[in-house]
């Protein structure tokens, strides 16, 4: 459901663009971006890298980074974003990706009859930033926005010296929802 | 102006999405576990349905076999709680499986002449046999039988009857995400009500030829001239057969001991077998059995069988035997009042027992059938072991030991004790 919500918001603002209607003048972009995400149970690091292309005061790109909060992932999404205002100083963005864990370690672990396994799942970034002239064609980008990661980590106990006990698994949605605050350089 | 007026909308906007559907800041943590399992649900009649299906019905694989009781060229054997299968053996080559009567409950026989004697859970059925295709309900006993449960101690509704457990299978998913574990039971009884509680018995060699059939050492029930004895676990119960269609309940009598597993008639004496002993009763007057002696032994399972001088008792040890014991003992009999330890064997895990003149027969569990020259108690002889099955029980009759094993029904003919060889396998369906 919040996926779907996600969706059709970054779809509606494209749609709803005025960049359709114009002859499109297309520049490739980089973003990179280091920040700090700050949730529930700890203040940690996050860094980006986004490229794409710009249209008109559209942007597009593909984004991958490295997520400390919690559980160490690497979150690979899509960015959109829109500028606005005086000088196209002001910006929207929004990401939609997928979260790989950085920490999978299947097999034994934890004494010698648990397993566990983590997979990734949805990731979700988006809020308001400010772009700013910097030197040349680079430019600085603050932005604040919600980030959303999630994980589905599996466990598996195994009842030792019972050969006729099955292997009991749980399945653990691992949800965590920070406030994500970003510092970057555009070139 | 507009601009200005749009930017912090937009920023209203942005957070008032993001923290609505993204969970604001939280850290969250669900869990599901998904178990499968199997689980029995009783499956009951009526009385009167149970009742109107007590016939001659059409044979049945053997799935999982109980008490086997000899009468003349048939063989009935107990398919626990279910009923009894009705075997033609009047060829022990080739024995036929030819009908099956329906006893829900049903754990022991008793045959005499034309006349079977079958618990029905609490209550005792009178069948004539006259015609094993056409059995025919001669009467009920209704509760002489008050202590038996049902099985694994699972008590249904007193108005119907348990004919039956339906095995399924399902797969639950749990919400574990508050540590909450596993499951209730809700009035169902879990997994491991299939085990096979054992077949029993083993031969006894009746005093007389007589239109008494043969039971085992591990039968509860025991056909003397015109009474049949019974044992729960606690006490022997006394049932006049002069009648022998119209049984009636004659008297109780208390043993003064747990356990009480088995009762092997000889002559004008009843040795009961339970987990602590062995105890010898007088049928002088057959009505009132009267405790002459016993003997005592360690926890464990015990079948007994004895000849004239001698009582053979197996001690065996598992899971609802207790004990670490696994041994036959021969015990001097002494006039009955003061049985005496002669010798102990070594087992492996012996159950029935079956002796027929010098030739002793045991069945010790995984070892198979081991058969011994008893002549001498103080040095049993092993002729032959006949390895290869799991055996139970055993009856050694008129040359012929019929043998119940974990995978079939075997007949083996000793008329050679030196080349004693298969006549015939039943197989079990698992």
């Amino acid at each position: 459901m919040k996926l779907r919500i996600i969706c059709g918001l970054i779809f509606y603002c494209v749609l709803c663009s005025p960049v359709q209607a114009q002859i499109a003048k297309v520049k490739f972009h980089s973003i990179e971006n280091g920040g700090v995400t700050i949730g529930e149970s700890e203040a940690n690091a996050v860094f980006q890298t986004v490229n794409g292309i710009s249209v008109h005061d559209w942007f597009l790109g593909v984004g991958v980074g490295v997520d400390y909060y919690q559980y160490k992932t690497l979150p690979l999404f899509f960015d959109a974003r829109n500028f606005f205002g005086k000088n196209h100083k002001w910006f929207l963005y929004g990401n939609l990706g997928y979260d790989f864990p950085l920490h999978d370690k299947p097999g034994m672990e934890i004494g010698s009859y648990n397993y566990y396994h983590v997979k990734g799942d949805v990731y979700t970034d988006f809020g308001i930033g400010i772009r700013t002239k910097f030197i040349n064609k680079t430019s600085l980008l603050f932005s604040l926005g919600h980030s959303y990661k999630q994980l589905q980590f599996k466990t598996t106990q195994i009842i030792p010296l019972c050969s006729e006990c099955k292997p009991q698994s749980y399945y653990y949605t691992l949800g965590y929802g920070r406030i994500l605050f970003k510092a970057g350089l555009e070139f | 102006m507009k601009k200005l007026l749009a930017i912090p909308l937009y920023i209203i906007i942005v957070f008032f999405v993001s923290f609505l559907f993204s969970g604001c800041l939280k850290d969250t943590i669900s869990c599901k576990h998904p178990y499968s399992y199997t689980y029995y649900k009783p499956l009951y009649k009526t009385t009167a349905e149970v009742r109107s299906n007590i016939k001659s019905n059409a044979p049945r694989t053997i799935q999982n076999p109980g008490k086997i009781f000899i009468m003349g060229n048939y063989i009935f054997l107990n398919e626990i709680d279910k009923g009894i299968h009705v075997i033609d053996n009047s060829n022990p080559e080739a024995p036929v499986n030819i009908a099956f009567i329906d006893i829900p409950g049903n754990e022991d026989i008793a045959v005499k002449g034309n006349t079977l004697y079958a618990d029905l859970y609490t209550d005792l059925v009178t069948l004539d046999i006259s015609n094993p295709l056409n059995v025919a309900i001669q009467q009920y006993n209704d509760g002489v039988f008050p202590n038996r449960i049902y099985s694994n101690g699972f008590y249904s509704d007193s108005n119907k009857v348990l004919v039956d457990w339906e095995e399924r299978d399902t797969t639950v998913i749990e919400d574990c995400s508050s540590g909450s574990r596993w499951y209730d039971s809700g009035g169902i009884y879990y997994s491991a009500i299939a085990s096979n509680s054992g077949p029993q018995n083993s031969g006894s060699k009746n005093i007389s030829a007589s239109p008494i059939g043969q039971g085992g050492s591990t039968a509860r029930f025991a056909i003397v001239n015109n009474k049949i004895y019974t044992v729960s676990t606690y006490d022997l119960n006394v049932f006049d057969i002069s009648v022998s269609d119209k049984p009636t309940f004659s008297n109780t009598v208390n043993i003064n001991s747990w356990g009480i597993e088995t009762i092997f008639p000889f002559g004008n004496k009843l040795f009961i077998g339970s987990q602590s002993g062995m105890f010898v009763y007088n049928i002088n007057d057959p009505d009132h059995p009267a405790l002459d002696g016993q003997f005592g032994h360690v926890q464990s399972c015990d079948p007994v069988i004895a000849d004239n001088s001698y009582a053979y008792v197996t001690l065996r040890s598992g899971t609802a035997c207790q004990g670490f014991t696994n041994e036959l003992d021969v015990l001097k009999l002494n006039n009955f009042t003061n049985p005496q330890l002669v010798k102990t064997y070594s087992l492996t895990n012996p159950r029935g027992l079956s002796k027929d003149g010098n030739l002793l027969f045991i069945c010790d569990g995984a070892d198979g059938l081991k058969i011994y020259n008893a002549k001498d108690v103080n040095n049993l002889k092993l002729i032959k072991q006949l390895p290869g099955s799991e055996t139970y029980d055993v009856i050694a009759f008129n040359n012929k030991a019929l043998v119940v094993a974990v995978d079939g029904l075997y007949q083996y003919d000793y008329s050679d004790a030196n080349n004693i060889h298969l006549l015939s396998k039943i197989t079990i369906s698992k």
